[in-house]
């Protein structure tokens, strides 16, 4: 765990921590743990603190949010943090994230990427779409989970309401796994393929089959799922992800 | 009472009855190759399941034939088990329609007049949990329910995911899911044959993937045997479960921890019997062969100690007396066949023969075996007016389906 945290190993009790008091440095460094704990409450605090000092939406989202997401990410990979800890933290970033996606898109900036999610026509599994879901919201993606037994109209029709950069869909059955074919297909007919991402997922698929489909990518599970999400979204023009990776290259070079 | 075309199998009562893994995509074949299962695969599973006289059912997609397009696998699948075997098979639940076909297929195979009054087949009626009964699954249930086939009405359990994160409470919310289902078919075929069903395994919470002979599941399987015998219905468990990748420790240990609680709780259908691995996404030819010996081992446990033979076995011991041995004993050799299981495909020789042997582990052998059984493998012939009466009607119905999913 980084730090301590207020929950656990701290000696403050909760009440006693006035975030107001830290400066920006500690209290983003008291963000990234109440992330890591699941705390939404203070998670939207340190939000609204960062922003009345003054900090762009962008600098408060990657730089407090962003990056305690990215410390979770990791020790969910590594088997530290078990799934209903990470939808806590999850939920605590989306709290986060509803306060800065308006602030976001009234200043112009890059926004982080809007993702359409569902099981295809046939299939109800939807476990785990529902925490790839979950999980892309707490890396500060806006998901429009859209259900399950998805036909493709309705695909489409969210994908348009909801101008959205990535579909993604899921499928369990081998027996449903061609409907993503049916989707791309009609994707392609109507000149739409490429304005969107499309990942794909579910226990039966492999990356063989998402290229056959017409797929961007296939992800084996949700963090997988989060880090292609990003990568991907770093070559679109204006996504976080892209300024993230541009100020990352300068700050190099 | 599950018919044959040469016997019958009784689900309920004191009976224990077994059925092989069952919806797996992928296989674990003969070369260890985990890959997309064939129709060719699902042909081999079946006939594999006829001849081990420890499944009382042949199953039914006991792994998933890819290779054959969507709309019409479920006509082969029912082709396939009509054709390689002769035990009680399962029928397709996905779409009312593809119910229906298993019922044709299975009325041409047997003869209309005697499915009437003969259930042949049985099959699974998922209930999506938490608390959801869906319209697909209905619609099957009302198909097989009006055709006098069995449902087996079964909540699906992932616990920790679906249910809460109680192995107690687990049971109440499946409990109530499939008193729901089966009164949901008895209002509409009153009598119609019916299994008290579920599948249980818990979640892991690092990745929500399935986990199986965990501890809780085994009470949970205890507690769950109570309650069906409370309301005198058969009930169907899931026995040889576990997420490993290959047949190795973790496939051997998480099997039998999950059957023997099952075993105790006196289980009637415990399907997922023999070769399931990775949480159902694969069917292993090697975990099915082993565990259709661990089977047959734990029929004999179930049939409990045996007096028949005690007062000559006891005659043997007053012959015999101190010191000596019993292995040339007329006792002994009237009764050593039958007295202590002697598995195959476990080696307990001596190292150097082994060694002289190949040394091969439980794998190899099992797969072996496998490749023997359908080496010597004869047809339990199907008459050949049925025979030309399924492809007849596969071909017709071939022609009216789609080539693809739409
Ligand atoms: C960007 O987009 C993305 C990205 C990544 C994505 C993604 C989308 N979607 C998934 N991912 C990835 O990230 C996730 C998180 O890490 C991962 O998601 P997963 O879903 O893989 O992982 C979850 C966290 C946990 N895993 C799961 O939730 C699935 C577990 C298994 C056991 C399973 C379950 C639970 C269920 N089932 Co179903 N079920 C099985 C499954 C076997 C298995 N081991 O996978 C499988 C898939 N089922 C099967 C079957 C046969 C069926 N099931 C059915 C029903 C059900 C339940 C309703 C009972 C239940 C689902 C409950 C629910 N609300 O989802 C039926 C079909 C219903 C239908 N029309 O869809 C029915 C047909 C059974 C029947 N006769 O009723 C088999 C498949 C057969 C085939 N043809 O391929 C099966 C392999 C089990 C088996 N051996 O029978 C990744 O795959």
């Amino acid at each position: 765990m980084p730090g301590g945290s207020r929950q656990g190993d701290s000696i403050m009790a909760d009440d006693d921590l006035d975030l107001s008091t830290l400066p920006d440095d500690e209290l983003v460094a008291q963000m990234h743990d109440d992330l890591y704990d699941g705390l939404k409450e203070e998670i939207e605090e340190g939000v609204n603190l960062l922003l009345g000092r003054g900090w762009t939406p962008y600098k408060v989202l990657t730089e407090a949010l962003v990056e305690g997401m990215r410390i979770v990410g990791i020790d969910f990979r590594d088997g530290i943090l078990f799934v209903p800890e990470v939808l806590m933290a999850a939920n605590a970033m989306k709290g986060g994230m509803y306060i800065l996606r308006p602030l976001l898109a009234e200043t112009g900036a890059e926004k982080m990427g809007t993702v359409v999610i569902g099981t295809v026509k046939g299939d109800i599994h939807d476990i785990g779409k529902n925490l790839v879901g979950m999980m892309l919201e707490g890396a500060g993606f806006e998901v429009f989970d859209i259900g399950i037994n998805t036909p493709v109209e309705e695909y489409l029709e969210a994908l348009e309401k909801h101008d959205a950069d990535i579909l993604g869909m899921s499928a369990l059955l081998t027996t449903t796994m061609p409907y993503m074919k049916v989707v791309v297909d009609k994707m392609k007919e109507k000149g739409i393929r490429n304005d969107y991402i499309v990942l794909v997922g579910g226990a039966p698929l492999n990356e063989e089959f998402a290229n056959s489909v017409g797929a961007d990518a296939y992800c084996r599970d949700a963090a997988v799922a989060v880090e292609t999400a990003k990568q991907m979204m770093a070559s679109r023009q204006g996504s976080v992800a892209a300024r993230m990776k541009a100020d990352a290259a300068a700050a190099g070079a | 009472m599950a018919a044959t075309r040469n016997g019958a199998v009784l689900v309920g009562g004191d009976s224990m009855t077994f059925a092989p893994t069952y919806g797996s995509p992928f296989v674990l074949d003969f070369e260890n190759k985990r890959r997309y299962g064939t129709i060719e695969d699902l042909n081999q599973f079946h006939k594999l399941a006829y001849m081990q006289k420890s499944m009382h059912f042949t199953g039914g997609i006991i792994c998933e034939p890819v290779d054959v397009p969507v709309p019409k696998r479920h006509l082969h699948i029912a082709y396939s088990l009509l054709k390689w075997s002769d035990k009680p098979l399962m029928g397709a639940t996905t779409s009312r329609e593809r119910a229906e076909d298993s019922v044709a297929m299975a009325q041409l195979a047997f003869g209309e007049e005697f499915i009437r009054d003969h259930t042949v087949m049985t099959s699974i009626i998922n209930c999506n949990s938490p608390l959801v009964w869906d319209s697909t699954m209905l619609d099957a249930l009302k198909v097989y329910s009006e055709n006098n086939q069995s449902v087996i009405v079964s909540p699906f359990v992932l616990a920790g995911a679906n249910t809460p994160a109680s192995s107690t409470a687990s049971v109440a919310q499946l409990n109530a899911e499939a008193l729901a289902g089966i009164a949901f078919g008895q209002a509409w075929h009153a009598g119609a044959p019916t299994i008290y069903g579920q599948f249980l395994v818990a979640v892991s919470m690092k990745s929500g993937a399935p986990m199986a002979g965990t501890p809780e599941l085994g009470l949970m399987n205890l507690m769950v045997g109570q309650l069906a015998r409370r309301y005198g219905l058969p009930w169907r468990s899931s026995g040889m479960l576990s997420g490993s990748k290959l047949t190795d420790a973790q496939a051997a240990y998480e099997s039998m921890a999950n059957m023997f609680p099952i075993m105790f709780a006196r289980s009637n259908l415990i399907m997922h019997a023999a070769g399931w691995l990775e949480g159902g996404l694969t069917a292993g030819f090697a975990k099915f062969m082993l565990d259709c010996e661990q089977v047959e081992m734990l029929y004999r446990f179930a049939q409990g100690p045996q007096f028949g033979d005690f007062d000559a076995a006891m005659d043997a011991v007053r012959a015999v007396g101190p010191g000596s041995h019993y292995l040339g004993t007329p006792h002994t050799q009237e009764h050593f066949q039958t007295a202590f299981f002697l598995p195959d495909l476990a080696d307990n020789g001596t190292y150097e023969q082994w060694l002289a042997e190949g040394a091969k582990d439980s794998n190899q052998r099992a797969l072996e075996a496998a490749r023997k059984a359908l080496d010597e493998y004869e047809e339990p012939k199907l008459d050949e007016g049925r025979n030309e009466a399924l492809l007849d009607y596969m071909a017709k119905r071939e022609a009216e389906l789609p080539d693809d999913v739409t």
